[in-house]
């Protein structure tokens, strides 16, 4: 029989700057204490309010104190990417005070009190909601964010799964998991409160301009196929720092059979006109789009003339799916050795589809990944060239996203975190606005962490 | 040092390029290609005979065989017939390929005894998998059966590359609910069945497909739609509750479905330990297969994958 047997191509990660290096890999570069971030909190001591139920179980209650003192105290037995404490990493104190929050069914009401008589005596929220996932489009946790966005309250939501994946680490003393599990928590708080950890060493190029596109069909039906829906956008500047997002109410047709996209008659107006607010300077500049969802040929054209007619020297427009179908695998008996590198890719049709891995295996630890992450097989992402159909799907654009993907500061290496973030955040930020119409843009794009 | 990984994917080897032996003919004037489309499907589901395989597109239909011809007389413009080879050098003729290949496909799974359900994570697309231990697990409960299911999501891009097609068998899990008691059900999510929702939809009724169960009158549920904030008299048997992780958690079995449909349910199995097992299912040799499409077969072999140290690009 024949075998057949393709080359998978490798790329580097990006470098980052820190203050007092750069690095390939700066949560290695903090914890050894060679790095500190590039741009510290100035407060010396940040207050925190601990909200959390009054019926919680003791269980829950200790795993949540343990996450708290593991937070300012460090992870004590994990030498590999050691997390020694919030002050020694990011030379700020975190002082705890701690909440309860009535447990009845409309729990939100009270968590939102507290958040509004809190606002001006705290720094930040912590709050435990026992909601077992992230909730749909207007649930409690959506709720709570879109307050906190509207009143620029910085908080951090700890749902059911994360206390109790808490408590599964520690019972199984898997203290590599939980030392990542600590070490994402506390980049999060700290960008939330300010921080800056890192930024990328160089530019991207040749792209200047980058535009998340993602869009939210809300529940009603409006006729057979016509939807109404939120289309939010996000630009980001070539060092994938965010710049500004929009979003507005649109009327969508949807296929139903492969749920195509495309945008209503009378909304064509509209999406134009949110384009080009966002659009103001981009005469001469190298525009690429990033989408995920699956739209029509008609709004990609209008898309891609509304920009060009804008002054944008090229646009590139990209869709990134996280379901890619293709599976490597390398033991067949230890998912976690089992994984590509970083940046491994193949082009399924050369300069159109390619698959690239934003997670796996880092140049510095062969044979594991360098964070410990249950054993689930690590999954490329799908990138595939939309339109213009003339133009071709390089090695750069790969490049950008795995560069995008890294600047979600606080997963940096871990596999959940496989799409670029201006296209999660933008995908966060169209959530949030399409649970609550009062949600304006963000100022700080830390409030969609 | 050079690291060698399997994959899931398969790729044509014979014919190369792929070229499949078809008959064509126009549509009728008038004919919209949904009705013929849903014909064969019907057929197919009748039949289940290879010589069912044909595809409705750019207003033509083609076809493996004469009997699919003979079967859509009223829909054809039959003087127009004519045999002839597609290949993947158009966009039309890819189309056709790929959809031939995954009914093939179908037929291929359903000959050696697996069944389908709908893919969650693509739409319209379906995981084939087999009443047995390695794809399917029940927690049984007074209230409902809680089942776990994975298998082997196929899906096919002919064309994208000229000359070839690949399959790609992806491992994927879903959840069902199976109701014993629909009073435990009470207050919670429910979804309608698509073709109740049409006929809402002809009886001039707007409705959002958010909806909870707030009452059962004999057969008849009392459906509160949560958007436009109404309720709706539903047959029971016209609704169904979706396995959300939120309920799944409420009943306590989200834990050991996940585990199941995540591949971790054991130390010793993996993603590639299922894929593997599904595989041995499916195939005599999970190195290649040999698809059916009419008269012509198509050999697949699949694909390793070589990953160099070296950089690229940087």
């Amino acid at each position: 029989m024949k075998e057949l047997k393709v080359k998978l191509n490798r790329f580097e990660t990006p470098i980052f700057q820190l203050d007092g290096g750069e690095t390939r890999d700066p949560i290695r570069c903090l914890s050894s204490g060679l790095c500190k971030p590039l741009r510290k909190v100035i407060k010396p001591n940040i207050r925190v309010l601990v909200l959390f139920p009054e019926q919680i179980s003791e269980e829950k209650r200790n795993a949540l104190d343990r996450l708290l003192s593991s937070l300012v105290n460090g992870v004590e037995e994990v030498r590999i990417k050691r997390w020694p404490g919030f002050y020694e990493i990011f030379g700020t104190k975190l002082v705890f005070e701690h909440k309860t929050y009535s447990s009845r069914d409309e729990y939100v009401e009270s968590i939102l009190r507290t958040l509004s008589d809190g606002a001006k005596a705290y720094d930040f929220f912590i709050i435990y909601m026992p909601e077992p996932a992230k909730s749909r489009l207007k649930g409690r946790y959506f709720k709570v964010k879109a307050y906190a966005l509207v009143n620029r309250i910085k908080e951090q939501i700890i749902i059911k799964p994360t206390i109790d994946k808490i408590i599964k680490y520690l019972n199984r003393r898997d203290l590599l998991s939980y030392n990542d599990l600590i070490w994402n928590f506390a980049l999060s708080i700290f960008t939330k409160i300010g921080g800056i950890p890192w930024r990328l060493k160089n530019p991207m190029s040749p792209t200047d301009v980058f535009i998340a596109l993602s869009t939210i069909i809300k529940p009603e039906r409006l006729g057979v196929r016509h939807r109404a829906g939120i289309a939010a956008l996000q630009i980001y500047n070539n060092w994938g720092e965010y710049e500004q997002s929009i979003h507005g109410e649109l009327i969508f047709i949807r296929e139903e059979v492969k749920a195509i996209l495309n945008i209503g008659r009378d909304s064509r107006e509209d999406f134009v006109r949110l384009i080009l607010t966002v659009t103001k300077n981009i005469k001469g500049k190298n525009i690429v789009v990033h989408l995920s969802d699956l739209y029509s040929k008609d709004f990609h054209t209008l898309l891609y003339d509304t920009l060009i007619q804008q002054g944008a020297a090229s646009v590139k427009i990209i869709r990134i799916q996280t379901d890619s179908p293709l599976r490597l695998y390398k033991n067949i008996k230890d998912a976690s050795r089992a994984w590509p590198m970083v940046a491994s890719y193949w082009f399924l049709k050369s300069g159109k589809i390619a698959h690239l891995y934003t997670s796996g295996k880092w140049k510095y630890y062969v044979h594991k990944a360098p964070y410990a992450i249950p054993k689930h097989t690590v999954r490329p992402i799908q990138i595939s060239l939309e339109y213009p159909h003339s133009s071709e799907l390089t090695l750069n654009d790969l490049k950008d996203i795995l560069w995008l993907t890294k600047l979600y500061t606080y997963m940096i290496d871990a596999p959940r975190a496989r799409i670029p973030a201006d296209l999660k955040l933008c995908r966060r930020y169209a959530k949030i606005v399409a649970s609550n119409e009062n949600v304006g843009p963000p100022e700080d794009i830390t409030y969609l962490y | 040092m050079t690291e060698i990984y399997f994959s899931n994917l398969y790729r044509n080897i014979d014919p190369v390029p792929i070229r499949i032996s078809v008959f064509v003919t126009p549509l009728k004037n008038n004919v919209q290609e949904h009705i013929v489309q849903k014909r064969l499907t019907e057929m197919f589901h009748q039949m289940f005979d290879v010589t069912c395989n044909a595809v409705v597109t750019h207003g033509k239909l083609y076809a493996v065989s004469l009997n699919v011809i003979e079967e859509l007389n009223e829909f054809i413009v039959k003087n127009k017939l004519k045999q002839i080879m597609v290949t993947t050098d158009n966009e039309e003729h890819s189309k056709v390929i790929g959809r031939l290949l995954y009914r093939s496909l179908d037929l291929f799974f359903y000959e050696r005894g697996f069944v389908t359900i709908g893919s969650k994570i693509e739409k319209g697309k379906r995981i084939f998998y087999k009443n047995k231990p390695i794809f399917v697990r029940e927690v049984r409960t007074h209230d409902a059966i809680f089942r776990a299911v994975r298998g082997l999501r196929p899906k096919i891009y002919a064309g994208a590359v000229p000359g070839f097609a690949y399959i790609f068998l992806t491992p994927e899990g879903a959840h069902i609910i199976e109701v014993n008691e629909w009073e435990a059900f009470l207050g919670q999510q429910v979804k309608i069945k698509r073709n109740y929702l049409k006929e809402l939809t002809n009886r001039g009724i707007n409705y959002s497909n958010i909806f909870k169960l707030e009452d059962i009158i004999t057969n008849i549920a009392l459906v509160k739609d949560l958007y436009y904030d109404k309720l709706l008299k539903v047959p029971l048997n016209q609704i169904y509750v979706p396995a959300t992780t939120k309920l799944l958690s409420k009943f306590n079995v989200l834990d050991s479905l996940q585990a199941f449909t995540s591949f971790r349910e054991s130390e010793q199995m993996t993603e590639y330990g299922f894929l593997d097992n599904a595989l041995n299912e499916a195939l005599v040799d999970a190195q290649s297969f040999k698809l059916e499409v009419g008269p012509t077969d198509v050999t697949f072999c699949r694909i390793y994958f070589e990953e160099d140290e070296k950089y690229e690009g940087t």
